[in-house]
Order: C-alpha cells, then sequence, then structure tokens
C-alpha cells in the first residue's frame, strides 16, 4: 500500500562522485566511524574487538560512536522491537556465505531497499514467492534513515513454509505468513520469512567501487537434537542456502551495471513514491557528510 | 587525434529497426539503435537509478533498463515506466526532462561512429580513410580495421579511464 495523501517530496540522490572517487569514498569512511552515533558490530556470541564499547538489542550488538549518541533505543526507533522479536532464532546459525560485488556499497543499500525490482530482477524466485497483488498488501515503516518492509507471502509458499515448520519441528519466532525486511542504516539488514527463517546481511565496503556482501542463516528449532529433525533441517538448510545465493546472484549484476553507469550519468535521477526508503538513506549521508 | 570520435561497430549491425550496437566513450556507456529506420545515439545509462542499460555489444529489440524496466523512445524519452500511475506520477514534462541524453552518430563506409557531443563535427571522422587500403588499418581512435568495414579491434569495447 502507499499510503500518501499528497505526493511524497522528490529526494535528492548523492553526486555521482560518492561512487567512484576514492577520495570521497575515504571521507564517507571517515564520517561513517566519528560522526555516526550507532554502528552494527556483530551478533551476540561473536568475538569482537577488545575495548569496543557496545550495547545489545537483542542478539543484535552496536557499537557507540559519538559520547553524544541518543540511547540506542532511540536510535533503531520501533525497529529495535523487531530486532528484539526476531533474535530468538540467533541461537541457531545454519550456514553463512558471502559474496563480492563490483559496486559501491550504497548501490547494494539501494537496491536492497528497492520493493519493486522483484518482478524484472527474480521473477523465477522472490516474485512467485510473495503475493500476486503485492502491493496491496506491502508495508513499509519508517525511521530517519533505517525502515522495514513486510510483504504478504502467496500462498503457495505460506503453505510450503507451514509443511517444512511441521516436518522440521521449526520454532517460529512469530506467526506471519511474510517476508520482512529490516534496514538499520548503514549496513545492516535483516530478512526473515514466515516468522522462522532469518537472514542476517551485513554490506562491507572494500573500496569504492567494492564491497561484500556477507550473510548469515539462521533456522531455529523445537527440538535440537531430534536425529530426524535435525537431518532434515540440515538438508532444508542447503537448500536455502542457494535460494538465497541466488537471489543475491540476480541482484549483483544489476548493482554492477547501476556502478557501471553511475559515473556517467548527467541527470539527477529519480525516486519514486514507493523508493523513500532509498531517499531516506541519501538524506541521511547528506547529513552525516555535510554535503 | 580522434578529435572524441570512436568507432562504435559495424552499420550492417543496425540494418533493422531495432537493432542497437553498443560501447564505451572513455568511461560513458553508450548505445546507439535504429528507430524505424533512424539511427539515434544516447548515454546508455538509465534516467532513473543510473544502470547500464544494454551490456551485449549488439542486440535487437526496444531500449529497455532490466532494472525497472523502463523504456526509452527515439528522443530518449522514457516513454514506459511500469507503477507509473501510482509510484512515479511523471506526465510528459516531467519525462522529457528525463531524457537521456544524446551523443552524435556518424555512419559512413560502413561503419557506425559516435561522439559525446551530440553537435560534434563529423568532419574529422570524414577525413578518416576508411575504404581505401592497405588494410588491417589503424584509426585514430585506436580500433583495427580490415576491408569491408571488418572490426578488428574496436577500442570502444572497453570501458576507457574517462580522463
Ligand atoms: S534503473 Fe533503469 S528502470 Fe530503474
Ligand atoms: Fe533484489
Amino acid at each position: 500500500m502507499l499510503n500518501y495523501d499528497q505526493p511524497p517530496p522528490r529526494r535528492r540522490l548523492l553526486p555521482a562522485h560518492w561512487f567512484y572517487a576514492a577520495d570521497s569514498f575515504a571521507r564517507e569512511s571517515e564520517a561513517m566511524s566519528h560522526r555516526l552515533p550507532w554502528r552494527y558490530a556483530g551478533l551476540a556470541g561473536d568475538s569482537l574487538v577488545d575495548g569496543v564499547e557496545v550495547e545489545a538489542c537483542g542478539g543484535f550488538l552496536f557499537r557507540r560512536q559519538r559520547m553524544d549518541a541518543p540511547a540506542l533505543a532511540d536510535w533503531l526507533g520501533p525497529f529495535a522491537t523487531r530486532l528484539d522479536l526476531m533474535s530468538p532464532a540467533l541461537s541457531a546459525p545454519v550456514g553463512a556465505d558471502a559474496v563480492e560485488f563490483a559496486a559501491n556499497w550504497k548501490i547494494l543499500v539501494e537496491n536492497t531497499l528497492d520493493d519493486f525490482h522483484g518482478s524484472t530482477v527474480h521473477p523465477q524466485t522472490i516474485h512467485p514467492a510473495v503475493d500476486a497483488d503485492w502491493r496491496q498488501h506491502l508495508h513499509t515503516e519508517r525511521h530517519g534513515p533505517h525502515s522495514h518492509s513486510s510483504w504478504k507471502l502467496s500462498a503457495a509458499t505460506a503453505q510450503w513454509w507451514e509443511k517444512l515448520v511441521a516436518r522440521g519441528g521449526l520454532a517460529r519466532f512469530a506467526a506471519q505468513d511474510r517476508y520482512d525486511h529490516t534496514y538499520i542504516f548503514p549496513d545492516l539488514y535483516v530478512a526473515s520469512f514466515h516468522g522462522a527463517m532469518v537472514i542476517v546481511h551485513r554490506v562491507v565496503p572494500l573500496a569504492v567501487d567494492r564491497t561484500r556482501l556477507e550473510w548469515r542463516t539462521f533456522l531455529p528449532s523445537h527440538n535440537p537434537g531430534d536425529r530426524k529433525r535435525d537431518a532434515f533441517r540440515r538438508s532444508l538448510a542447503g537448500q536455502l542456502a542457494l535460494s538465497a545465493r541466488q537471489v543475491i546472484e540476480e541482484d549483483r549484476p544489476l548493482c554492477e551495471m547501476v556502478q557501471a553507469g553511475r559515473a556517467g550519468a548527467t541527470g539527477p535521477g529519480m525516486l519514486g513514491w514507493r523508493e523513500q526508503r532509498i531517499g531516506d538513506v541519501h538524506d541521511a549521508l547528506a547529513t552525516l557528510l555535510d554535503i | 587525434m580522434t578529435d572524441g570520435w570512436a568507432l562504435l561497430g559495424r552499420a550492417a549491425d543496425l540494418a533493422e529497426p531495432g537493432q542497437w550496437i553498443t560501447g564505451w566513450l572513455g568511461a560513458v556507456p553508450v548505445v546507439v539503435r535504429n528507430f524505424a529506420g533512424t539511427p539515434r545515439g544516447f548515454r546508455n545509462i538509465c534516467s532513473h537509478r543510473f544502470a547500464q542499460m544494454l551490456t551485449a555489444p549488439t542486440g535487437k529489440g526496444p531500449l529497455r533498463c532490466p532494472y525497472h524496466a523502463w523504456v526509452y523512445d527515439a528522443d530518449g524519452v522514457p516513454k514506459a515506466i511500469p507503477f507509473n500511475d501510482t509510484d512515479f506520477h511523471l506526465g510528459d514534462a516531467d519525462r522529457q526532462a528525463l531524457a537521456l541524453p544524446a551523443v552524435a552518430v556518424l555512419v559512413t563506409g560502413g561503419l557506425v561512429f559516435t561522439h559525446l557531443q551530440p553537435d560534434a563535427d563529423p568532419a574529422p571522422v570524414m577525413g578518416w580513410p576508411l575504404t581505401d587500403g592497405p588494410f588491417p588499418q589503424h584509426l585514430p581512435d585506436g580500433s583495427l580495421i580490415g576491408p569491408d568495414a571488418a572490426i578488428l579491434e574496436r577500442r570502444s569495447s572497453q570501458r576507457g579511464c574517462g580522463c
């Protein structure tokens, strides 16, 4: 649903040099490390650099970067509850993977916040998994640079998950027939399916035109130790890992094509009403970078 | 000196309406497409969120961005914008403002040349001896051609540094 009574403002996108110039990348990295109040630091149980002050929101750890940072709960806004809700799943890791993109990290973020490329980029994967009338059922919530989109799964996909939950004894953190996507600026996003599987993504900038996307998958069950169910869950996890990678591999060339085009573009670009999540990130960066 | 002109491809690859050729002018991807018999060239960069649109060296089909399927017309104006009614609300003037920047196109000697400036003077290319031997022949842009407009090396096939 696009619940706008009146047109949202047309948003300005960051100038192109923030996507290809090495000195801009250095300046941006500096701002990210020193001016941003909080930064995602990992998950509970991760070994963190000694001496780093972190605070937890459920199983998600955040590093305080500024003395005058607002309380973490205020920084995360409504998404603190969401992270907390998903956290029980984090006790059941079933896989980890990573893919490198020849693209600036912001292009990956734009891509993941883009709610309407399913039919063009993921016609066989994501698109059929969500309700055909996805536009009617899509709910988006925003808080500063963070945001959340929630999709209704297609009936077939929801049924498929129901069966998996029953056969694998999967533990759902919430009874939801939805695909949820929570983004915490600048580099964390968490996808969850049917309230059962959780995938935690981290966007790691390597250079102005190179980024690694890392993700970890969690699939909790009610009775870990049950051999039959554990075996089923393992094979399911393997299958889901392949699908997750396929989706990322579908996004990668598009991100790289944006990187290829970005430097040579002369126009301002255009964000539609449904792309306000992307506008939020550009606004936050413009403030952070004093531009 | 090339004066900015570069060999993009063979005229034979633009013979039919809908056929297109892509390449690079320095760091800028460009495309020339046959629109109902007329070759028109543009920056090959979508006006929506800047994706390079066509990536194969040659092909046939609409000038459509693969990211969200915007389709551009002979003036480089996005004529088809999925979800425009609900998500973009772009009227004619808005669309005109989002037209792809044109590039100059010159078809001569069975070859297609482009220049980033849409009004670039074609005289330099006219001076390139394209049809007389000896072959293979180096063109000023660094490309190498053979007889009958055969392209042996095409400098614009690779992204340049943009410097
Ligand atoms: S970037 Fe081309 S249609 Fe969206
Ligand atoms: Fe995607």
